[in-house]
């Protein structure tokens, strides 16, 4: 194919419609299903499972008012799991939370060993902790925000402590 | 219905007329409703035994609600909505008992200290209803957490009072009118004695 006939198509290119290319820029908080999803430990799908049926609830699901579960909170709490499993299960064993959702849309975690109670309170935008080792709001409770290193400062005063 | 029945119904209308009836004694039960969503959202069974999550007491006024046992005439299938709920009762004196409320600021100082209470708050189409509040009102979430682990804490002492899935038995005529003329005697009470 000489020269001209290597160029003589240009014109007709350019002459046509093309495609654009446009790329979607998530927004900095999101996660994508199949990220989360690809990181998931076996051990943690019963939790999984029961986050997602979390996220099919509507507004008003108990019949006094709740808002609807935060999608965002939805997916910071599987973040948060994930992240507590891989670094305690390997150490000390791990026990999976009984998740429910708050007033306010917040994924709630919780756990119980023997008297001790510990409570997480997961919003869009910050996470929040009740332990509680008696029914006394002032003398056997404490809450505050969510440290970062809760694992070891909380689920292992639950367990261990 | 009977003549003896409706001198009772008469009777029962006439004495929350005239008895301090606004007030919540310590020794009352108090029927919490247990919805069940989503698999169970609200508690779980562990070896038979019911353990609730501090979903099973969300209020968005932040005054969880709940229904005077006396003011259901001791039945707790009253408080149910639907075959799924379940009712857990909890007693008034043992909710006061949860102790005071601190409210604190992020550093951790305390702004606001609030007692728990159990007032009588009478609805339209629900007499019985009251409220778990405190006083003053909570406006932080923290201190209303704290409240609801506090009775969910209760809750698992006490147990299902009815559990869920059993049939709602269907209400009789004479229930519904001792209903109605209970929430007729309430409306009377707030008109006559505003103070009270």
């Amino acid at each position: 194919m000489s020269t001209i006939a290597e160029r003589a198509w240009l014109p007709y290119l350019h002459a046509r419609p093309t495609a654009q290319v446009i790329r979607f820029a998530p927004p900095p908080d999101a996660v994508s299903a199949e990220t989360s999803m690809a990181a998931r430990e076996p051990n943690l799908f019963p939790l999984h499972e029961q986050l997602n049926r979390i996220g099919l609830l509507q507004r008003n699901w108990d019949g006094y008012g709740s808002a609807r579960p935060d999608q965002t909170a939805i997916e910071s709490t599987r973040q948060l799991i994930e992240g507590a499993y891989r670094s305690i299960a390997p150490l000390i064993g791990w026990q999976n939370p009984h998740a429910s959702a708050s007033e306010d849309g917040e994924i709630v975690l919780e756990w119980s060993h023997g008297i001790k109670r510990l409570t997480i309170y997961v919003g869009p935008h910050q996470s929040t902790y009740v332990k509680s080792w008696g029914p006394h709001l002032v003398n056997e409770m404490e809450d505050g925000p969510l440290p970062d290193d809760w694992v070891v400062s909380l689920w292992a005063w639950l367990f261990v402590g | 219905m009977d003549p003896f029945q409706t001198i009772g119904l008469f009777r029962c209308g006439l004495g929350s007329l005239l008895d301090d009836a606004d007030h919540v004694d310590d020794e009352e039960e108090l029927y919490r409703r247990v919805p069940e969503a989503a698999g169970s959202a609200c508690y779980y069974i562990d070896h038979g035994k019911v353990v609730f999550f501090s979903s099973a007491f969300n209020d968005v006024s932040q005054s969880p609600s709940v229904d005077r046992a006396n003011k259901r005439q001791f039945d707790p299938h009253r408080t149910r909505l639907r075959q799924q709920d379940g009712i857990v009762a909890l007693e008034a004196g043992a909710i006061r008992g949860l102790g005071p409320i601190i409210q604190r600021d992020q550093r951790g100082r305390q702004v606001s200290q609030h007692s728990v209470d159990v007032v009588y708050d009478p609805i339209f189409g629900n007499c019985a209803h009251a409220l778990v509040s405190a006083e003053p009102t909570i406006t932080s979430g923290s201190a209303f957490k704290r409240l609801k682990d506090g009775l969910v804490r209760l809750a698992n002492q006490a147990g299902w009072r009815v559990e869920p899935g059993i049939p709602v038995p269907p209400r009789k005529a004479r229930e519904i009118l001792q209903e109605a003329l209970q929430c007729f005697v309430q409306r009377l009470r707030e008109i006559l004695l505003p103070n009270r």
